[in-house]
């Protein structure tokens, strides 16, 4: 598994971090040009996670809004008991798995989409990130979020049981699937 | 024994953690926080409630029998067509049709397309309802008026909310479906007492 404590301490510097908590106070203070630093700072890692977990780039665009948009309103709310990130991730993963709509959009296109479509480069070189992405994108749905959540983002299974409303044995079991339908996607 | 590399693995640790949108999506956050704050829309759940109690209520009421009449006007009811309107029971109390005579409304400006036929539907069956409301069982009768109260509630709450906000689709669809539950519940009462 890679980066374990990823999301529980993503990994950002400590400058870093502390560039976040000054913008975070000021954003909350209502400066918006501080909160539009915080957008720019993570606006790829959450993009990253929602196109992933959402198996959508265009869906994912409108998710990492609504992220932001929530982020916002709730900044009230942050204390800075863990990271900006790490709060700003539980945002994301909780605004993906509530969003039904994109589901039923998703379900359809996965219905179409077969699993094996990885295709060797035009000089007979697989770029193996494309390949990976293009046949996460093509997992079930409930597979690729188990996947994304603990082998990307590094969270447990009792964690990802927890927010998927599944068993850890479940996540466990679609792991195991989702690694399995990925080999075979990229062999 | 040499551990030989997951491809899956290798795979894994070299996707990137970050993807750039392909579109810079500030802009329109940006609008949208900076957006005036929706007024709070207490009334929605206030209506959603007093609907779910009329229609919990209106279930129970023809699905489960009359203990003292054995009247299981619920099914009929669920299943009426349109009704006959009965000519006044002989001898019925006058009292009882006072007490559900529709008050006069006021003159109203129509908020939907469609609310001054609602109007004359509504005021068609409502000038026979206390007739209905006497020929049938008192209990029954007694749920009937709690959902007209209820439904009644609705539609003013529907009228004030959409007053302000008079493009809402929501509130729009809002009232109109309450003018189409009163219109229904009208109709069943109707029924109802046809049957008897």
């Amino acid at each position: 598994m890679l980066g374990s404590t990823a999301l529980v301490g993503l990994p950002i510097s400590p400058p870093a971090a502390n560039a976040d908590t000054s913008l975070v106070a000021q954003a909350q203070r209502g400066h918006i040009e501080a909160f539009e630093q915080l957008y720019r700072a993570h606006a790829p890692r959450v993009f990253g996670l929602c196109s992933r977990l959402c198996g959508d780039r265009s869906a994912a665009e409108g998710l990492t809004q609504d992220v932001f948009v929530r982020a916002w309103e709730k900044l009230g709310s942050f204390r800075g008991d863990a990271s900006f990130s790490t709060w700003l991730h539980r945002l994301a993963v909780n605004a993906v798995l509530a969003d039904r709509r994109s589901s039923m959009r998703r379900l359809d296109r996965e219905q179409r989409v077969p699993h094996h479509e990885s295709q060797p480069g035009p000089h007979g070189k697989v770029d193996a990130s494309v390949d990976l992405e293009r046949a996460m994108s093509g997992l079930p749905r409930r597979a690729r979020m188990v996947f994304v959540l603990h082998e990307i983002e590094g969270l447990r299974h009792e964690e990802i049981a927890t927010m998927m409303n599944i068993t850890a044995g479940t996540s466990k079991g679609q792991l195991h699937r989702a690694r399995q339908l990925l080999r075979e996607a990229l062999q | 024994m040499t551990d030989t590399p997951d491809p899956l693995d290798e795979a894994i640790a070299a996707l990137p953690r970050s993807i750039e949108p392909t579109t810079d999506l500030w802009p329109a956050i940006s609008e949208r926080i900076t957006a005036p704050a929706p007024r709070r829309r207490w009334w929605r759940p206030a209506i959603g409630i007093a609907m779910a109690a009329g229609l919990a209520g209106l279930w129970w009421s023809t699905t489960s029998p009359d203990p003292q009449t054995g009247n299981e006007g619920a099914t009929e009811l669920a299943q009426a067509e349109m009704p006959e309107m009965a000519d006044d029971a002989p001898g019925e109390s006058r009292s009882a049709v006072d007490a559900a005579e529709p008050q006069p409304e006021p003159e109203r400006t129509p908020l939907l397309a469609q609310e001054p036929e609602y109007w004359l539907a509504l005021a068609d069956l409502d000038s026979d309802r206390a007739r209905h409301r006497v020929r049938v069982d008192s209990k029954v009768a007694d749920v009937f008026d709690t959902h007209f109260a209820d439904i009644d509630l609705a539609i003013e709450h529907s009228r004030g909310a959409l007053s302000q906000h008079p493009d809402d689709p929501h509130l729009q669809q809002m009232l109109d479906h309450a003018y189409r539950q009163k219109l229904g519940l009208l109709k069943q009462l109707a029924d109802a007492a046809r049957r008897l």
